[in-house]
């Protein structure tokens, strides 16, 4: 009986994990990318960084982006995201982070 | 006592304390809840401490493993039910270990992930192969040690070391909405998961019998868990904090392995980078080692197999057979295409189910005067241990339904 | 737990590591045999060591687990080969003379080196 009820409250549990919040962690996730691959950026113009790791950061960054977008249904954060990745510079990298950032607070607070 | 043994015994503990999943839950903590989560790295520390010291002493009196000792107490089904549980956690992690260094050897070469990761796992099976037990642990545990970057990256960016030192009081962030504080939990379970790791026990006991620890070897091993932990552990709170002052503002809470480099970056640059990137290789590629190992002491140790790497490969079959198929198991999980830094949350979620059933044997047989005798658990030991099995316990029971509410810390 | 003392065969003996007059690991005790009547003498007859010593201890659907991992393949090692039993069973005999060193022997084979 308590194995049953424990299996129920564990169902129920991960029932709570509903694709809102899959969004939400997208846009989160996604929101990080961004903020990540502009550090990358503006340490790589200033010559900080070695070549093999700014570029496989960079190839890492876009991949990790496409997978955070394919779960981002609201048309603002999704833009937000395809924009960026098509002029990723520093400056419009964080600049899209923080859109994104509004983007996912709007989300969380529906 | 003899002070060479112990000075590499130190340093051996300190360049191995740090693993894919501390370099990613460590910079997630402190991004999002700057220093507030430091006490708990404290804490689990002082946990792995008392449960290490335990292994350790085990080892060097009853001279038996955990895992042997265990069947004896537990029986056939409540000993397979644990060898079970922790051999799927240990090999996750693992997975995550060979996933992380494949990223590392990535950011160093340029090199395709996959192929790295191929790379990486004939090396680590070579390197099993043929070097003696002791010099397996030294050699990445030693190397492990250019992670001290990561500490100099701290002192460099002249973090408020007295909110440093607050964050070590035990406390929760007031004003934090629901959501956050669920996090803030989750993140504390990880946190206490990802310091105790089950294989770190396992390993340890398994190579003090390896060593031929004796009555003797009691001292090291006290000195051993507590100093080469505590240095450790100043190694993870170093990540913790970098990543409060330099991630936190900027709005990164490290999606990808390689971001965690940027703390010594921002100092050094590319020196920074490299020697964070050597240090990452070496810790990862020894976790990686330690997990594999673990598994298969467990398993030779369960099933009465002649087992480990004092003898060579050939006089201890099925055990070489078993480590070789966990590392190629491993390998192929990550050539799945599973991202490192999800293997490594699962990794800390299975480890702490897991937990509860390794410990508690742990607990009864170093408190056992049958096997220990003078050497048994004292008031402190017993005090201190059955205080953080409670603690395992609750962390335990909680840690599903938090992995779950917040997507792995994601919301 | 002295084999010329009394012994507690079920958590002294069962789930004891094997050591053989060579001092290498050979197995666990995964099951005792007793032989005896009812209202006779009983006495232990051998040490059941393998996956089928688990039949009596595990549930139906684990053994069928087992079964096909492993097998239910056991070796019998009479009692009579016991030198004596502390915190591990020490045998009077190698491995291969108690005819517990084949599944090693198998598994040397799948490797690499000769030896």
């Amino acid at each position: 009986m308590v194995g049953r009820l424990s299996l129920i409250a564990l169902l129920l549990t991960g029932g709570c994990s509903s694709a809102k919040d899959e969004e939400l962690a997208a846009a989160k996730g996604a929101r990080s990318v961004l903020a990540e691959w502009s550090a990358v950026e503006r340490l790589d113009g200033a010559g900080r960084l070695p070549s093999a790791y700014s570029e496989a950061m960079r190839a890492k960054a876009r991949e990790t982006l496409a997978s955070d977008r394919k779960s981002i249904r609201d048309a603002d954060a999704g833009r937000t995201v395809d924009a960026a990745a098509k002029v990723p510079n520093a400056r419009t990298l964080a600049a899209a982070g923080e859109r994104l950032e509004q983007a996912a607070n709007r989300l969380e607070a529906h | 006592m003899k002070l060479t043994e112990l000075f590499l015994g130190i340093l051996t503990a300190v360049g191995g304390f740090v693993d894919v999943s501390e370099l990613v839950f460590m910079s997630q903590a402190g991004s999002r809840f700057g220093y507030a989560l430091i006490w708990v790295v404290v804490l689990s520390t002082v946990g792995i401490m008392v449960f290490g010291e335990m292994s350790g002493r085990v080892a060097a009196i009853a001279k038996q493993p955990v895992f042997n000792l265990m069947r004896n107490r537990l029986g056939l089904r409540l000993g397979l039910i644990t060898l079970i549980a922790s051999f799927v956690s240990n090999l996750i992690t693992c997975a995550a270990e060979i996933g992380g260094v494949a990223l590392v050897l990535q950011l160093l070469t340029g090199a395709p992930m996959r192929l790295m990761a191929v790379a990486a796992t004939a090396a680590f099976i070579a390197t099993v192969w043929f070097l003696p037990f002791k010099w397996i642990e030294r050699t990445y545990g030693l190397l492990g040690l250019f992670m001290l970057v990561f500490g100099a990256a701290l002192v460099a960016i002249h973090p408020p070391w007295g909110q440093i030192a607050g964050g070590m009081v035990p406390q929760v962030p007031r004003g934090l909405s629901t959501r956050d504080m669920i996090a803030f939990a989750y993140f504390a379970v990880a946190l206490l998961s990802a310091v105790m790791f089950p294989y770190e026990t396992y390993f340890y006991s398994s190579g003090g019998i390896e060593d031929e620890w004796g009555p003797k070897d009691l001292g090291i091993n006290k000195l051993t868990t507590i100093v080469g932990f505590s240095l450790g552990s100043l190694l993870a709170i170093a990540l913790l904090a970098s990543a409060a002052q330099l991630f936190g503002p900027a709005g990164i809470s490290p999606e990808m392995v390689g971001t965690v480099a940027l703390q010594a970056g921002v100092p050094f640059g590319k020196i920074g980078i490299l020697l964070a990137l050597l240090g990452m290789l070496f810790a990862i590629g020894g976790a990686a080692i330690e997990t594999c190992l673990a598994n298969a002491y467990s398993l030779g140790q369960f099933f009465g197999w002649r087992w480990g790497r004092h003898r060579p490969p050939r006089e201890a079959p099925r055990f070489t057979l078993s480590w070789m198929a966990i590392f190629v198991v491993a390998l192929v999980i990550v050539l799945t295409g599973v991202e490192p830094v999800e293997l490594a949350e699962y990794a800390v979620v299975a480890s702490i189910l897991v937990l509860p059933l390794t410990y508690l044997p742990l607990l009864l047989l170093a408190g056992d005067r049958a096997y220990m005798r003078v050497h048994a658990n004292g008031l402190l030991s017993k005090t201190l241990g059955w205080g953080f099995y409670v603690l395992i316990v609750v962390a335990a029971l909680a840690a599903l339904p938090l992995f779950l509410l917040t997507s792995g810390g994601q919301l | 737990m002295k084999a010329s003392g009394s012994l507690k065969l079920v958590a002294g003996v069962r789930d004891l590591q094997i050591v053989d007059c060579e001092e290498c690991n050979c197995g666990i005790v995964d099951d005792i045999e007793l032989k005896g009547k009812p209202g006779g003498p009983l006495k232990v007859a051998a040490l059941v060591v393998g996956p089928g010593g688990y039949s009596a201890r595990l549930p139906g659907w684990a053994m069928w687990i087992v079964d096909r991992v492993a097998g239910r393949s056991a070796v019998k090692v009479p009692w009579d080969k016991v030198e004596n039993v502390t915190s591990v069973v020490h045998l009077n005999v190698t491995a291969k003379e108690a005819g517990l060193a084949r599944a090693e022997a198998r598994a040397r084979r799948l490797l690499p080196g000769r030896g």
